[in-house]
């Protein structure tokens, strides 16, 4: 009995080895002690602790505790995949700016390459580019402000591709700051104006036009 | 309108039809203000629709100019009804006609609210502040900002209820940035890092007001040391529009829209051909275009020389 737990307890030992656990070690000590005086009832609870332990550990690893995170060596990457196929390799941390990759990593379902379908390559790096930077440049307000405003400095196509990509994403941050440029772009601007901005075609008739005016006419004058 | 037409046939990306809104924009509208809103569902039967039967541009109602003088109680319970008891923001910004009745009945319909902002607001009490506050915070909701500068005799004891409602025992607010007077002044619906109640107690006059931090170098270097010299209200400390930093007996220097600058900012504005005093940036639309120069003139100077 006392063999196979002692068994056990190596197989056990070197498995978490292997996922590079230091904490195991120092239970290894303590336990191979206790072994050497275990009667029947003690060595039976003492399986089932290991075992519980044994989970935890696997748990914490899974949901990337910071304790798991300090004994690894490397930042975790994320591989992204644009809707042409291109591949993006970010840091986990980037990646997780994005509640929608943060939910996927949490369900574990980002072991290998995330596709992103409705996403391209080209919005796909600008994204990166401004999670990486806020990630970065946390503590760093004003820093952060104006690499928002040049950031911004960018055509329209582009602006709608990356409201669309980080409403999808779910960047909370990155779909204020996007609709708050096109928000003051419509700003003091009147219907035939905003027309022209953005390329919308009038499909109202002179009759309806009137009508709306009317519904409100406190605002209207 | 013909020619954008022709035009559109040949560049038209696949997703975007001819002469139809981008997705996009249906995303935007729910980042603007009331006035916008109603000009926008004047653009386009898709935009319009989308007001008409969607819920979400209505959640973060924000009533600015030009609409705030008109703005009365009958108008906010018609605007507020399209939100159908799911308010998230109520911003009445200068809306002198808005009375407590008005808002209280609002706050009955909408008990979700977590941003109330009614600066300058002057037909409200503050009992009725007050009032409105508590029915808000009461069943454990929690009012995460408030804005009430402006509202007329706000006093200290006011505050102090104020801060019992609205202050979380379990999560103090930490405070993250500084409070600047030229950003203030900018109205942005979507910055996180502000207090809860945008009224403190000024340490120079004692009286409930905005309270400013200075951007200038030197009184930076005070404060790290712990010298909390240049924080005050805007009545204690007069401070630049443009850079907001304190403004010393030496340098003050008026704009034609009678705002206050320092010499810096004095310096790089562009200015009156006629009387040289600058626009700050945002009265800049009161310019007004000289004919044959690219200058401007401003609108006293205008008034006086070139309508005579």
């Amino acid at each position: 009995m006392l063999y196979a737990i002692f068994g056990v307890q190596t197989f056990l030992q070197r498995d978490l080895e292997l996922r590079n656990l230091s904490l195991f070690n120092r239970r290894k000590g303590f336990s191979y002690l206790f072994q050497k005086s275990l009667l029947f009832p003690f060595s039976i609870s003492f399986f089932l602790s290991q075992g519980f332990i044994y989970l935890f550990l696997l748990s914490s690893r899974k949901s990337s505790s910071p304790a798991a995170i300090m004994s690894s060596s490397s930042p975790k990457m994320i591989t992204l995949q644009s809707s042409d196929g291109e591949t993006f390799e970010v840091e986990e941390a980037v990646a997780m700016e994005s509640r929608t990759i943060k939910h996927m990593i949490e369900d574990d379902c980002a072991n290998s390459s995330i596709p992103i379908p409705n996403v391209t390559s080209n919005t796909l790096t600008k994204v990166i580019e401004y999670c990486k930077k806020h990630v970065e440049a946390k503590s760093d307000e004003e820093g952060l402000k104006s690499f928002d405003a040049e950031f911004m400095k960018i055509d329209k196509d582009t602006l709608y591709d990356l409201l669309m990509a980080s409403n999808y994403l779910d960047i909370k941050s990155l779909l204020d700051l996007g609709c708050q440029t096109v928000a003051d772009k419509i700003k003091g601007k009147n219907p035939e104006e905003i027309r022209k901005e953005f390329g919308i075609k009038n499909d109202f008739t002179p009759e309806e036009e009137e009508e709306i005016r009317k519904e409100s006419p406190w605002v209207f004058d | 309108m013909e020619e954008n037409l022709v035009q559109d046939a040949s560049d038209t990306p696949l997703q975007q039809e001819e002469g139809m809104p981008h997705e996009a924009l249906f995303l935007v509208l729910s980042y603007l203000p009331l006035y916008e809103l109603l000009v926008m569902a004047q653009v386009c039967r898709s935009v319009k629709e989308v007001l008409t039967n969607d819920i979400l541009p209505w959640l973060n109602m924000v009533v600015g100019k030009p609409l705030n003088k008109r703005f009365n109680d009958v108008h906010l319970l018609k605007i507020t009804s399209k939100a159908d008891g799911r308010l998230k923001t109520l911003a009445l910004l200068n809306c002198s006609k808005i009375t407590d009745e008005g808002l209280h009945q609002v706050i009955a319909r909408n008990p979700y609210i977590t941003r109330l902002w009614l600066p300058a607001c002057t037909s409200l009490s503050t009992s009725g502040v007050i009032e409105a506050v508590k029915l808000l915070t009461k069943n454990k909701h929690k009012l995460k900002s408030l804005r009430i500068n402006g509202i007329y005799n706000l006093k200290k004891e006011d505050l102090e209820i104020l801060h019992c409602l609205i202050d979380d025992e379990n999560h103090p607010w930490q405070k993250k940035g500084l409070n600047f007077y030229h950003e203030y002044k900018e109205f942005s619906t979507f910055k996180h890092s502000n207090p809860p109640i945008d009224v403190e107690i000024c340490p120079k006059c004692k009286e409930a007001r905005v309270v400013f931090d200075c951007p200038r170098d030197s009184c930076k270097s005070m404060r790290q040391q712990q010298k909390l010299e240049c924080r005050g209200c805007q009545h204690c400390i007069p401070r630049c529009e443009e850079c907001g930093i304190c403004i010393k007996d030496e340098d003050p220097v008026e704009a034609a829209c009678v705002d206050a600058l320092c010499l810096g900012c004095w310096l790089q504005l562009p200015k009156c051909s006629f009387c040289n005093k600058p626009y700050c940036s945002q009265h800049a639309d009161q310019k007004c275009s000289l004919v044959g120069s690219s200058g401007f003139v401003c609108i006293d100077c205008h008034a006086r020389f070139i309508e005579n």
